[in-house]
């Protein structure tokens, strides 16, 4: 009984002005198909918003669809939030229309994780499950 | 991820600076490992309770989680110095075992508000319309000095009623165009409710059902011999605008002002019952781990059915051979 695996729990959201959904729609679904509890938030979050939220229901992630080109800040922004409130273990990844010369900059400063239009479902579900293995695993 | 239970119950009654993470984990625990709840109600045995503990129950639609955002803001608007916890349930696939929860997205104006703390919580198979552990979500969030507590229940039909053993009232949100009288007369849902509220009350029909309502509390009371003064009250709301708001609050608050030692008793008596149901797992456990390890198991049973032996007579034999075998912990 005592090695049940801890239920991951992770955020899909979209920050900022943009309310394209659909993407983030589809993460959630694929997401929930795989066997994960999802807090869906809803388009038009702030950084603010969404670091509370993703603290108060313990996700083990946090996943952006950002499709307005405001990538670079929302990301930088959710990781000093986290940081400073001490949630700096929170996984970052993300997904929309985001240059190939800036997913470098975002895996600098700590997004684990970008997923490209194209990307399949399978490839998303085994990415995140390989993080979250690798992060239970650690003491 | 390694705190043990207790630290982190420790940290959620402290006044530490990471308290609201600690009770975010702590919840994340009890939802993974419903059975450790007895063990959380004696670490929090000392620490504070909610004032009131809400139950919002009722049908897939009616505004369940609209209905809870319009609460929420009446109350902050009255305290703004104190705290409230929301835990909103949404169900569990039962083939995937993962959810979507998204009772939030109605309260996202809260989410930034410090005072107000929101946890999302899947059913995981469990049928009546909350999930594992409940009550010790409950404590955890009075444990970080929520003065309220709201427990809004997945979207039920007629007999999912688990929240009126967690919840000191209990609110049966409903909406016009869910079915006429004879739905009311129905037993389940409409018997658990302290008041009732018509929700979305701006639509056609929310006059009639109303009225419908009305009658059946009336003949319920008439039937129970209860006074009519006693009968639940029914409310009529319009959440997305904030209408009736003002009314239902005022009425909870009565209530909680009326009947709060009847609650501290209650909530002793279902503290009581967790244990006790613990201790019953735990002895049925133990029992059969040293039976099952003895291999005698089989042997008995056949004794029994082949008319050797009466139940009564094995069962004395085993406890007797058990009491010598267990090991002292």
């Amino acid at each position: 009984m005592s090695d049940r695996p801890p239920q991951i729990r992770v955020l899909i959201g979209k920050a900022g002005l943009d309310g394209h959904d659909r993407g983030a729609k589809y993460i959630a679904h694929i997401l929930r198909d795989a066997g994960f509890e999802v807090i869906y938030t809803g388009i038009r979050r702030s950084p603010e918003e969404i670091v509370t939220t993703a603290i108060q229901e313990d996700v083990r992630g946090i996943g952006l669809s950002i499709l307005s080109g405001a990538h670079l800040f929302l990301f930088q922004r959710i990781r000093e939030l986290l940081e400073q409130q001490g949630a700096g273990d929170i996984l970052l990844f993300g997904g929309g229309t985001i240059p190939s010369a800036d997913i470098a900059k975002l895996k600098d400063f700590g997004v684990s994780a970008i997923f490209t239009p194209g990307t399949s479902a399978e490839t998303i579900v085994q990415t995140l499950r390989g993080f979250f293995d690798q992060t239970s695993k650690a003491p | 991820m390694t705190d043990s239970l207790k630290q982190l119950a420790v940290a959620v009654a402290s006044n530490s600076a990471d308290k609201t993470r600690a009770a975010a984990k702590l919840i994340s625990r009890i939802a993974d490992r419903p059975e450790t709840v007895p063990q959380l109600l004696a670490y929090l045995h000392d620490a504070p309770q909610p004032r009131l503990t809400l139950g919002i129950t009722g049908a897939p639609g009616v505004g369940k989680s609209t209905l809870t955002d319009a609460i929420i803001t009446e109350f902050r608007r009255r305290y703004p110095d104190r705290l409230l916890g929301i835990i909103a349930v949404d169900p569990s696939s039962p083939t995937t075992g993962g959810a979507i929860l998204g009772d939030r997205i109605r309260m996202m104006r809260h989410a930034s508000d410090p005072n107000v703390f929101i946890r999302s919580l899947a059913s995981r198979g469990r049928l009546g319309g909350l999930t594992g552990g409940i009550m010790g979500t409950i404590r955890v969030l009075g444990a970080l000095r929520s003065d309220i507590v709201i427990v809004e229940t997945v979207g039920v039909g007629q007999t999912e009623v688990d929240v009126q053993n967690i919840a000191d009232l209990v609110a049966v949100v409903l909406a016009p165009g869910f079915g006429d009288d004879i739905q009311l007369l129905k037993a389940g849902l409409l018997e658990i409710g302290d008041l009732f509220i018509i929700n979305k009350a701006d639509r056609p029909g929310a006059q009639e059902l109303q009225a419908a309502l009305e009658s059946t509390m009336t003949l319920n009371a008439e039937i129970n011999g209860t006074k009519r003064d006693d009968k639940p009250t029914v409310f009529l709301t319009t959440a997305t605008d904030g209408v009736g708001l003002v009314d239902v609050v005022d009425a909870l608050e009565r209530q909680a002002e009326v009947r709060r030692n009847q609650w501290h008793q209650r909530r002793s008596e279902r503290s009581m019952d967790a244990i006790r149901r613990a201790l019953i797992d735990s002895a049925q456990r133990r029992f059969m781990g040293a039976l099952e390890t003895n291999g005698t198991i089989t042997e008995h049973l056949h004794r029994v059915l082949r008319g050797e032996r009466s139940i009564d007579a094995v069962v004395q034999e085993l406890l007797n051979h058990v009491a010598s075998s267990l090991p002292k912990t």
